[in-house]
């Protein structure tokens, strides 16, 4: 007997099958190990190609490499024939995790999300902790036109508070009629959906659906574009029907309606990060460039590895709960944004915001990290 | 009516087209958008496998377009509309002003006055010209021209400037020149508008355009050209440093569904190439980054390990970014071989960027009102079409107009166009070319010497003014001048009137070889009045300033040596006049494939009787035993229904069941027994006697049940038959690319159609591969379909043989995958040996009696790799298909219609004419002794003892191998006489002969084995005095021993190696004589070691240096006291 791996016909069509055939077109040219930012800072690597390669052969792919993967999605953009690499990794980690052979932390997570509906230490009672001292509707008690999901991230981290503040502030201002589930509010399943725990994914997203159902809601907006994702391409599968927006999409809306104005002038001058989530898996590349544009005396500047090809922060994937091997990719993009000159760093994205405070104490940059909504709310001259 | 083609486009496909065409008999109008013609090939530095300096090579094809007859060239001309009047196209073509007139004699003072600098597109914008200008020095037409939209005299602001009209001394510079629109009635149209460079901007990845050392391919050639911007350097542009390390990127563009999914086809090649001679320029680190390997032609595979030998870094991987980093580069990409992701620092990165349609394409259609297909080349109609056809009928495509292609097969297709348009013109059109000799060889000899600079080709290593300053003292020499390039149409035209002016009776040129430019030259002596055998060539590049680059004063040295045996024999050439032989207007085609179906057909169409003999009872060859057609899905009964109606309709004389057992003559006249007793007499032959399937031999062998080969497999599918198999494995490479076996071209597309039959049937398939190589139109995209269909693909080490590098065992094929690194077992129900073609060795006889040479692996050799494919060394004897290397079954097609054109071009005329190298008989010293009718291998002396002796011209091949033999002097061979050959001898050994060998050479082995170690640049001592022969049978024991009376420390006898012979083993005598000549030495008292004996091909270039190397070595060896002392031993220090 000849030692070798053996190529299994029925796991290739059950990986064709999770993955809609993702691997099928792939030409093993490499582009995208050659293009994965992680690769560039650490000394493991992830070599996305050969995780393609095992699912055309129909072999298991159990390398510990699979989780470092932050689902960034830059492989894919690089990749000539736009294959779904993301989904291939998915796939593998969901035959993983039906093993069990998932990283401990990760066993852990999935049962904090499972006990305390968040994968965020703190109670489900803070949730609504940021509202101190405004009056917010409660969506789980009274009809809302549109939804706030504020999401575990900013609801449990004090330093993000001032975002979900802000965003209250700007949609009043405007005249929206909008309302949030406090403490009714649960993880949107971000984590799990990258674990690959198919099963629990279900149970979350229908007990979920069903939360935003009973608020009459017409719409639901999100501040982390891992939420929007969530809501936008994974629930409509579990029976989602309310259209659901990042934030920025509906704030683009509004101005472009201008139903709000933006007349206070920023002294400011900033670069745009495009979150992975945000840019690369929603396509929205301009809309936060044309709101901050719109903001009077702000200047902006853009990085070199801009919009498609942006870095990740390194958070996407489940990996804000990994610890982190090697270098850090929120470093290397400061350093990036560094370079441009500008004084703030804009990141629409939660996790986002908080690697690169983060990675700026580390490095000691005297470098600004914003969210858009910060921006917009310090620039409106008529407040609610 | 009309009996006129048009063809569009001059780059090599136009220009081939073009000259077929004018060459049997069709009036051509050619039409090219810019100030010259040449195309793409002019641009390049040396053209892929055989380093042949591409410009050195495209130039005399150039020119002779420029002075054929039958081509009325039109540059800087579009068609800007054609509408059909009954069978005629009438074309309209506008014709911008070029305001410059044919009078220009290039002197360049214009451009020195001119004050507009601008980029020159030639260079890719990498060096200047001016607003007057010449593209490159070999443009034709030569005269310059105003580019009018930069010019400061733009009409109608007519600016005070005329800086060039006051400098212009012949006073062709006219502003007043306007546009024309010249109306054409042609029979049919030609389109070979090539390609163009994808732009490269598109991709920001690789950041083109941010930093000046990262550099598309065909700019790095520029740097290559030794007339390029850099004058041949390798320099970095940002700093013009010596880069240290370069990285070539492959499929920039090609190969990407964001761009092109086509494969370029070419670029795999020209980038190995690149890659070699950057290794050659002593830049050691070379890396090439790339998917597939695609090496599909005859020799690509050589080339390829050549240049894995010479260290070049082949690395799989497609490059993810190319990113400026300060002086450097950075290349991040993933080293497959390794499994990981590398970043690298380069000082240069090329980037071997795709070949689309040219812009203006899709207008051009439009009016001619042909279709394009997806990727926006001309669409073809490749079953009835053959791939030369474009959706309207007489309007034919040739080249990479119709999808890239490069020069051999851009040169096939446009012989192949050529022959579907001679279809249609009837009337053929000799224009008389008889220049009356005014110029008396009589009297006073005059001898004119001109030296070629060639660039820097032979000025950058010897000192042409010198060498033209000492030619002149030369007596006899009455003028003596260096050019830049010779050969170009406005330098032969100097030469002419240099001729005409100065009376010169006798004409050396020092330049390159006789075999590829003699006749550049002898035309210019013939337009002067001169008679065209008064010329004599030294080729001080070949085999002086490239075989000696690094030692100036000897090859400078050698080079006087050269001119002074030239003009030595050019003083004593007489007068000779072309015999004019009778053509037997008759074809006959051997082998009844597609390739000779196609060809046979096509002659016959265009009124030529045609034989087409074949030895089973059908037509079809090998496409009777297949299926269907990869890529397109042409079902091959289908194809071969259509094909074998063409061929009787046509009126073509096919026999079937019939071998040609003999065959003899020559080009016009030869005559093929068959084995059914007919006896044919026709005056070309083409050989479409097709290749043999390999059969698998050793480990791999098919067991008539799981294990097959994919022609078996074709079997199953063209009979219906099932396939009792779940899993199917497929073994790609059995019986190819290894030893001296290449690739055969077709195998990976068939294998990928069989693979996606299977899979549409619901089987498990698995392909084991080397490199995917589907290069061919539409291939790629079969590729993509199957890996659609989710055909898995597995690469094999390529460096192994498949049965090395995989096992079946118990229903397992074992491969280690070179993608994943591991090694892996797949469950196969059956196993396909993907196998190629070998050669046909029934045909061997034939090969033998026509003197056909074959190559490395077996096949029939073409004349040129690149612009002779379907030639062979044999006057009147074409190829066609895979007789000549495997291909498919368009490429036959192709190659079947060109092939049909050559012969076209021979049967259009009654006579050819037979170049004057037969014999002269001074029946006074005649003895009658029969011992040259002894020799004479074609028994064109014939005689009987002491009473007779008869000369058959027309059989006599002109090898001078009589004259050797004669013991009285009674033969002369005209050309080559015992009295032209002495002063050769004495000329080169008048000063130091004791450090000197004298080399004599044959015309078409040993002396083109010299020239391609000169096109290789491989390097060996000065000593080397070569003269050439017809063939080493002429060189006789007088010659030799006069050698060394002379002074000669060695003597080297060199020609083909026996069997290669082209005078039909006439070099056996070769053989003896030096044997005999070898005892008298030795009774003499002469070290007979001084004299060798060498065979060489032509081919063998390496040899050639080596044998050299060698001979120098000897002559260190012995001392001036044993030289002087031999001369004695032979009389020769009597005067």
């Amino acid at each position: 007997m000849i030692k070798a791996k053996l190529v299994d016909a029925e796991l290739i069509e059950k990986l064709a099958q999770l993955t809609s055939g993702a691997a099928d077109y792939c030409y093993q040219c490499g582009t995208c190990t050659g293009s994965c930012p992680f690769n560039l800072l650490n000394p493991q690597t992830i070599n996305p190609r050969k995780i393609v390669r095992s699912a055309q052969l129909g072999l298991i792919y159990d390398d510990g490499n699979l989780w470092y993967c932050s689902t960034c999605g830059l492989c894919e953009a690089k990749c000539p024939w736009s294959i779904k690499i993301t989904e291939v990794v998915r796939g593998y980690r969901l035959l993983a995790t039906e093993k069990r052979k998932l990283p401990q932390k990760f066993e852990e997570i999935l049962w904090m999300i499972y006990e305390d509906g968040t994968a965020f230490p703190g109670s489900s009672i803070e949730r609504a902790a940021w509202t101190e001292g405004l009056s917010i509707k409660d969506a789980s008690k009274q009809k809302v036109e549109v939804l706030l999901y504020i999401g575990c991230a900013v609801s449990f981290d004090k330093r993000l508070h001032k975002i979900a503040r802000s965003l209250a502030n700007v949609l009043s201002t405007a005249g929206v009629d909008f309302g949030i589930l406090g403490k009714e509010e649960k993880c949107c399943g971000d984590v799990v959906y990258n674990i690959g725990e198919e099963a629990f994914l279900e149970e979350l997203a229908v007990q979920n659906i069903e939360r935003f159902n009973k608020t009459g809601a017409e719409a639901i907006i999100t501040i982390s574009p891992h939420s929007a994702h969530m809501f936008k391409k994974v629930y409509p599968r579990y029976g989602l029907k309310i259209p659901a927006f990042h934030y920025i999409e509906f704030l683009h809306d509004l101005i472009e309606k201008e139903k709000i104005k933006m007349d206070k002038a920023v002294d400011d001058e900033v670069t745009v990060h495009d979150p992975c989530y945000l840019g690369r898996y929603l396509k929205i590349y301009e809309e936060p460039r044309k709101i901050l544009s719109s903001i009077p005396g702000l200047k902006i500047v853009e990085m070199n590895e801009a919009k498609e090809n942006a870095v990740c922060c390194g958070s996407g994937g489940g990996r804000h709960f990994l610890d982190i091997h090697g270098d850090r990719l929120s470093h290397y993009r400061i350093m990036q944004a560094a370079e441009t000159g500008a004084k703030t760093l804009v990141a629409p994205c939660p996790f986002c915001i908080q690697n690169f405070e983060d990675s700026v104490k580390t490095k000691k940059l005297s470098l600004n990290i914003k969210d858009v909504i910060e921006l917009v709310n310090q620039s409106l001259s008529r407040s609610a | 009516m009309s009996d006129e083609v048009l063809v569009i486009g001059g780059g090599i496909a136009g220009i081939q087209c073009s000259l077929d065409l004018a060459n049997a008999g069709v009036k051509v109008v050619l039409v090219e958008k810019t100030p010259t013609i040449g195309g793409k090939m002019a641009i390049l530095d040396k053209n892929f496998p055989t380093l042949d300096c591409s410009i050195c090579i495209e130039a005399p094809k150039m020119s002779e377009v420029g002075k054929h007859p039958n081509i009325e060239l039109l540059t800087l001309a579009e068609v800007v509309n054609v509408e059909k009047d009954g069978e005629d196209y009438v074309v309209e073509i506008y014709q911008k002003p070029r305001y410059v007139t044919d009078e220009c004699s290039r002197c360049g003072l214009c451009v020195d006055a001119c004050p507009v600098l601008l980029k020159n597109e030639f260079d890719y914008g990498m060096a200047a010209r001016k607003a007057i200008y010449t593209p490159i020095p070999q443009s034709e037409p030569g005269a310059y021209v105003i580019d009018i939209d930069n010019c400061l005299n733009k009409p109608p602001n007519y600016l005070p400037c005329d800086r060039c009209i006051q400098v212009c001394g012949p006073k062709c510079i006219d502003f007043f020149m306007k546009p024309k629109i010249i109306k054409k009635k042609v029979k049919a149209i030609v389109v070979a508008t090539g390609f163009e460079v994808f732009d490269v901007t598109r991709i920001p990845d690789y950041s083109y355009g941010l930093h000046p050392d990262i550099l598309t391919s065909i700019e790095y050639e520029r740097l290559l050209q030794s007339t390029g911007p850099s004058g041949g350097e390798i320099i970095k542009p940002s700093n013009g440093h010596h880069p240290e390390n370069i990285c070539f990127v492959l499929c920039i563009g090609s190969r990407d569904p964001r761009y092109n999914k086509y494969c370029s086809r070419f670029c795999c090649m020209y980038t190995i190439k690149e890659a070699v001679q950057t290794v050659e320029h002593g830049i050691k680190n070379v890396d090439i980054l790339y998917m597939d390997i695609r090496a599909y032609g005859k020799g690509f595979d050589g080339f390829y390990k050549r240049a894995k030998d010479e260290g070049v870094r082949f690395i799989k991987g497609r490059a993810a970014r190319v990113i400026p980093n300060g002086d450097k580069l950075k290349v991040r990409y993933e080293n497959i071989a390794e499994g990981r992701m590398e970043e690298k620092e380069y000082d240069m990165v090329v980037l071997a960027a795709a070949a689309e349609p040219p812009p203006d394409l899709a207008k051009l259609a439009n009016i001619l009102g042909i279709e394009l297909d997806e990727d926006g080349f001309i669409k073809t109609r490749p079953w009835r079409g053959k791939m030369i056809s474009t959706t309207r009928e007489g309007i034919f495509v040739c080249g990479s107009a119709s999808g890239p292609k490069d020069i051999a097969d851009s040169v096939t297709e446009a012989g192949a166009a050529a022959s579907a348009a001679l279809e249609y013109v009837k009337k053929k059109t000799w224009p008389k070319l008889e220049f009356e000799e005014t110029i008396p060889a009589e009297g006073e000899t005059r001898v004119g010497v001109f030296i070629c600079h060639c660039g820097t080709n032979i000025a950058g290593v010897a000192d042409v003014k010198w060498l033209a300053q000492e030619a002149a003292k030369i007596p006899g020499v009455v003028h003596s001048e260096d050019l830049r390039f010779a050969c170009a149409g406005v330098y032969t035209k100097y030469i002419e009137q240099v001729i005409r002016e100065k009376n010169i009776n006798r004409l050396v040129v020092a330049a390159c070889s006789p075999r590829t430019h003699l006749p550049v030259f002898t035309d210019a002596a013939i337009r002067a009045g001169l008679n065209p055998y008064l010329i004599e060539m030294a080729n001080i590049r070949n085999l002086d300033t490239w075989v000696h680059a690094g030692y100036p004063k000897e090859a400078t040295e050698k080079a006087l040596d050269m001119i002074k045996m030239a003009v030595a024999k050019a003083k004593l050439l007489k007068p000779l006049y072309v015999v004019k032989l009778p053509v037997t207007r008759r074809a006959l085609v051997i082998g009844g494939g597609v390739a000779g179906m196609a060809a046979a057909a096509s002659l016959a169409r265009q009124g030529f009787e045609t034989y087409l003999v074949e030895k089973e009872n059908q037509l079809g060859g090998l496409v009777r035993h297949l299926d269907v057609i990869a890529p397109e899905g042409i079902r091959a009964q289908d194809l071969l229904y259509e094909m074998e109606r063409e061929v009787y309709s046509s009126g073509v004389k096919v026999i079937l069941s019939a071998k040609v057992e003999s065959v003899s003559g020559y080009i016009g006249n030869f005559i093929a027994n068959l084995s059914n007793g007919e006896k044919l007499e026709v005056g070309a032959i083409i050989m479409a006697t097709g290749a043999k399937v390999y059969q698998p031999q050793g480990v791999f062998q098919t067991n008539g049940g799981n294990i097959m080969t994919s022609f078996d497999l074709e079997q199953v599918f063209k009979n219906n038959g099932s396939i009792n198999a779940e899993n199917v494995v497929f073994i790609s490479c059995v019986g190819s690319r290894y030893d001296s076996k290449g690739c055969s071209r077709f195998c990976c597309q068939v294998m990928i159609k069989q693979a996606i039959r299977l899979r549409e049937m619901g089987k498990n398939v698995f392909i084991l591969y080397k490199d995917i190589r589907t290069y061919s139109r539409k291939a790629e995209e079969l590729y993509e379909k199957a890996r659609a269909l989710g055909v898995r693909f597995v690469k094999y080490d390529p460096e192994k043989k498949p049965e090395e590098a995989i096992k079946i065992e118990n229903g397992l094929v074992y491969v280690k995958d070179e993608l994943l690194g591991e090694e892996i077992g797949i469950p196969a129900d059956l196993v396909v040996l993907n196998v190629g073609l070998v050669p046909n060795d029934e045909i061997n006889p034939i090969v033998e009696q026509l003197k056909l040479s074959r190559d490395e692996a077996g096949f029939l050799l073409e004349l040129h790799p690149k612009l002779g494919p379907v030639e062979s060394m044999v006057g009147g004897v074409f190829l066609a298909g895979t007789s000549q290397n495997p291909k498919d079954v368009r490429e036959a097609i192709s190659q079947g219609l060109a092939a049909a054109a050559k012969a076209a071009a021979l049967l259009a005329k009654d006579t050819i004419d037979k170049e004057p190298l037969v014999p002269r008989i001074n029946y006074d010293k005649c003895t009658y002794c029969q011992r040259c009718a002894q020799v004479c291998t074609f028994s064109a002396l014939r005689g009987e003892l002491r009473k007779s002796l008869e000369l058959i011209s027309a059989l006599c091949q002109g090898c001078g191998n009589c004259s050797a033999e004669c013991m009285v002097g009674a033969i002369e061979a005209p050309g080559f006489t015992d009295e032209q050959i002495i002063a050769q001898i004495d000329a080169a050994l008048e000063d130091r002969p004791n450090e000197k060998a004298i080399v004599f050479t044959c015309n078409w082995c040993s002396y083109a084995g010299a020239d391609q170690a000169g096109i290789e640049k491989l390097q060996y001592p000065p000593s080397s005095r070569v003269i050439r022969t017809m063939c080493s049978a002429r060189i006789s024991q007088k010659l030799i021993l006069r050698a060394f009376e002379k002074g000669a420390a060695v003597v080297a006898v060199t020609g083909c190696w026996p069997q290669d012979c082209h005078y039909n083993y006439a070099n056996l005598n070769t053989e003896r004589r030096v044997k005999q000549v070898k005892k008298i030495l030795e009774a003499r008292g002469i070290n007979p070691e001084r004299l060798i004996l060498h065979w060489n091909s032509a081919a063998e270039s390496k040899r050639w240096a080596a044998k050299m190397k060698e001979i120098d070595e000897l002559i260190k060896k012995i001392p001036r006291e044993e030289i002087i002392e031999s001369i004695q031993k032979l009389g020769g220090g009597r005067k």
